[in-house]
């Protein structure tokens, strides 16, 4: 047979085509162009133009451009859903990178393939048609790898913006889960450019911002009219590796993954709504399930033991029951955390893709050191990381050129490294690039006003004015960063967190940023501090310093304001009193100094009680826009606390007292 | 033995069925008893900061954080200082949260009380400073008492909460 294209396989094509709706005739057609083509260039085009005509059919069918999916399952089915499919799409892209370096490693292709399988199952199961058609397509290009045993670049690009698309589809999803009101909601963009890329690897614009790198040597003829090409090509099962039988061979994948996957059904839109927190769900390895059975089960065995007659059993015991419900408290938490690599992986990603465009070779060593992180804050450390590996590849690092000249590798490298201690991580975001240009720094922010002169003019002054909002030292303003907002973005994510961000930095070695985050939202090291007759709770990461106002000075300033010098500055005092009784006056006794948000400040309370971990409740719904109060604690004696947010609590203080004196001008004029 | 369906064929939106009255600023009103968890003598409540002004406080109900709901001061009706018979009706209402649990203080617990179709009504306009859409109806005894059936979820409904949350700290 010359030209390659041989008819056994398009007659198993052609079958399989009329299997679905509407091939019958497609089929009849497709036999009918092998028999009266004898050229394979023209049957090639008559296969496309075939192609393309049921390719558009199908699409006029069905729009398929509507987010449908059952919403008929409850919020915990979909939580369920969203947690696996995330999972999968994660493993997909894992695979891939690993196909970037190495594209023959057969067991990450496995792996690949496996996921994807396995995603389009799930999809399938919850009727989400665009996910589905999307893991297919990706799953049939996959398949040829599978077949050759490796995975051309291009095609590995391609499957990576198909990842782009699935992770935007399901991100629509979690959100109509959440807050959607059954209306129809359109796909993302980057769907339908997945769905192209996977469906037309070679003509597929893959990298929409990138640089068009000079014809890659690897990629698969880009029409029929190139003609046979030197190039790497996949030995197909009956089919002789030649250039026109290949692209026919994929043309016909193509319409045959439209058939199968028959195009979404339109899904009768249900009303059902669906919650943001009652729909996360967490992945629980069942050997942290049975450590709380077993906990639970040895309770159960003290429980009668506690009516002993004798009063030595029933202490031992009342003993022994504390030690358990510690431990059961301690492993119940756990079942709330998920590994940090999870994060880790969606950055090496961001790396590559971030390089790409920027044209740097960068390299980024992640440990994630086995830490784990309760859900909730991986979910939150995301976008933060993100920023910071993206800032330290576009600001950071030098271009190869300059790097090459000042006689470091070409290659940059961005390292993260992560720890525990204690209750809380610390993860470290280094490169080895430029180092922060103090000069640029303190130039940029007098020009800004942002610099109180007078301040010493030291790296610990300097360095934390890049958080500022509004602050930017890119000379040019990139894709990537340096639209102004930023760090200053970063920094309010990680203190909603309750955590910190520390900088570090030598000229010409690199810059390094520190994350300090609690490893959960629940369990919290915390003081408890009284303030007008009750206690008061604030996570202790947020406070510097407690200090005792009899043993520094407080002066007063601008009539009934305070400032208090703490370590050589003077800091603002605000009262608490006024935020929980409004009018007091009364004198602070302690003051916390907070310095981990913006303008470090005191706040004035009672008495500093002492440090506990506490398990911090939510206040629910009716508070949800509350600053100030980020949720509850019971105390020893039963009592509940209020957790509050010192830069909340402050501001909301201030305007206490701002409205008091407003009223008292008013009166008195 | 109910369901949540509102009728619409009927122009009130009460359902027949049990319901726990209760009496707040001298009136008798009542709420479907599916919805009532518990009664509870009063809590002792922590107050938070700039709260809405018809939330008292949060209290602790077995691990779960509980808002005490100032019911009086959501209806607009005078609010008598709380005597001693005075408790709390913790009540579910549904969400897309799933369920929550908020407290409502009033003023005396008066009795259980199976309401028959034909004693209910629509609720009547009054122009009084209480929202008629916060009514679900009205049950007319043969001594012609009226009680108000109160609709937990427009009372307490989230944009409400929000709504006054955000006054508030603004």
């Amino acid at each position: 047979m010359k030209g390659g294209v041989d008819a056994p396989l398009i007659e198993a094509c052609a079958s399989q085509l009329s299997q679905g709706p509407g091939g019958v005739a497609a089929a009849h057609e497709l036999r009918q162009l092998v028999t009266t083509n004898a050229d394979p260039l023209t049957l090639v085009a008559a296969i496309q133009a075939l192609a393309d005509r049921f390719r558009s059919d199908s699409a006029r069918a069905a729009p398929p451009d509507l987010l449908t999916w059952d919403r008929s399952v409850g919020p915990v089915v979909a939580g369920i859903f969203l947690d696996e499919v995330r999972g999968r799409v994660s493993e997909i892209e894992h695979g891939l990178l690993i196909l970037e370096a190495h594209q023959d490693d057969r067991k990450a292709i496995e792996n690949t393939f496996r996921a994807l399988h396995n995603l389009k199952g799930e999809a399938a199961a919850l009727e989400v048609s665009s996910l589905r058609e999307l893991a297919h397509r990706a799953e049939d290009l996959l398949a040829t790898a599978r077949t050759a045993g490796f995975l051309p670049a291009r095609h590995g690009q391609a499957l990576l913006r198909a990842v782009d698309g699935l992770r935007a589809v399901i991100d629509l999803l979690a959100q109509d889960a959440a807050h959607g009101d059954g209306q129809p909601i359109p796909l993302p963009y980057s769907w339908r450019q997945g769905l192209a890329c996977v469906q037309d690897p070679d003509n597929a614009l893959l990298e929409v911002s990138a640089p068009v790198t000079p014809a890659s040597t690897d990629s698969l003829p880009v029409s029929p009219a190139a003609g046979p090409r030197a190039s790497e090509s996949l030995p197909l099962p009956g089919v002789a590796p030649d250039a026109d039988s290949l692209l026919s061979w994929l043309q016909l994948q193509a319409v045959l993954s439209t058939v199968r996957s028959g195009g979404p059904s339109a899904h009768e839109a249900g009303n059902q709504h669906h919650e943001p927190e009652g729909s996360e769900a967490v992945r629980v390895p069942l050997v942290r399930l049975d450590r709380v059975l077993a906990l639970i089960d040895e309770l159960r065995r003290l429980h009668p033991l506690l009516s002993s007659a004798v009063p030595i059993d029933r202490a031992r015991t009342i003993g022994r029951q504390a030690t358990l419900l510690d431990r059961l408290q301690q492993e119940s938490l756990e079942l709330r955390l998920v590994p940090l690599a999870d994060i880790f992986q969606r950055l090496q990603r961001i790396c590559r893709d971030t390089a790409r465009q920027l044209g740097k070779e960068v390299e980024l060593a992640a440990d994630h050191g086995d830490v784990e992180l309760e859900k909730a804050v991986v979910d939150r450390l995301a976008s933060p990381l993100m920023h910071l590996v993206r800032n330290a590849i576009d600001h950071g690092l030098e271009t190869d050129d300059v790097r090459a000249a000042v006689g470091k590798t070409r290659q940059g490298t961005i390292t993260i490294s992560s720890q525990t201690y204690g209750n809380h991580v610390e993860i470290a975001v280094s490169d080895d690039g430029r180092g922060l240009d103090r000069d640029q720094i303190l130039a940029r922010a007098r020009a800004r006003g942002l610099w109180h002169e007078g301040q010493p003019e030291t790296d610990e002054h300097i360095h934390p004015l890049i958080f500022l909002p509004g602050f930017s030292t890119a000379q040019t303003v990139s894709e990537i960063s340096g639209r102004g907002v930023g760090l200053d973005v970063v920094r309010t994510a990680i203190q909603e967190l309750g955590g910190a961000i520390r900088i570090a930095s030598t000229p010409g070695k690199g810059t390094c940023f520190t994350l300090d985050v609690p490893m959960s939202m629940v369990l919290r090291d915390a003081l408890v501090v009284t303030c007008a007759g009750r206690r008061v709770v604030v996570f202790q990461g947020q406070v510097q310093e407690t200090l005792l106002i009899g043993q520094v000075s407080v002066r007063r300033a601008l009539g009934d304001g305070q400032m208090l010098s703490w370590r050589g500055t003077l800091l603002p005092l605000i009262d608490l009193h006024p935020l929980f009784e409004p009018g007091s006056s009364s004198r602070s006794a302690s003051a916390l100094v907070i310095t981990s948000m913006g303008t470090p400040f005191a706040l004035g309370v009672d008495e500093v009680v002492g440090s506990q971990r506490l398990l911090v409740r939510p206040l629910g719904e009716a508070f949800r826009q509350n600053r100030a109060a980020l949720g509850g604690c019971l105390l020893d004696d039963g009592s509940l606390a209020l957790v509050i947010d010192p830069v909340g609590a402050m501001r909301m203080a201030l305007a206490q007292r701002h409205a008091e004196h407003t009223t008292a001008t008013h009166q008195s004029p | 033995m109910n369901n949540t369906d509102h009728t619409p064929a009927t122009n009130h939106r009460a359902l027949p069925g049990e319901h726990l009255c209760f009496r707040l600023s001298g009136e008798a009103f009542a709420v479907p008893i599916v919805q009532v968890r518990e009664v509870l003598a009063l809590p002792k409540i922590t107050a938070v900061p700039a709260s809405p002004p018809f939330i008292n406080g949060v209290f602790p109900l077995r691990g779960v954080i509980v808002p005490l709901i100032n019911l009086a001061g959501r209806l607009r009706l005078a609010q008598p200082a709380a005597g001693r018979e005075a408790c709390a009706i913790v009540v579910r209402v549904e969400r897309q949260t799933g369920e929550l649990l908020l407290a409502l203080q009033v003023d005396e617990i008066l009795d259980v009380a199976d309401f028959q179709p034909a004693a209910l009504a629509a609720a009547p306009d009054l122009g009084t400073r209480v929202p008629v859409d916060l009514m679900l109806g009205i049950h007319r005894a043969t001594d012609d008492a009226l009680t108000f059936i109160l609709d937990l979820e427009r009372t307490l409904s989230p944009a409400e909460i929000e709504d006054a949350t955000r006054t508030a700290s603004g």
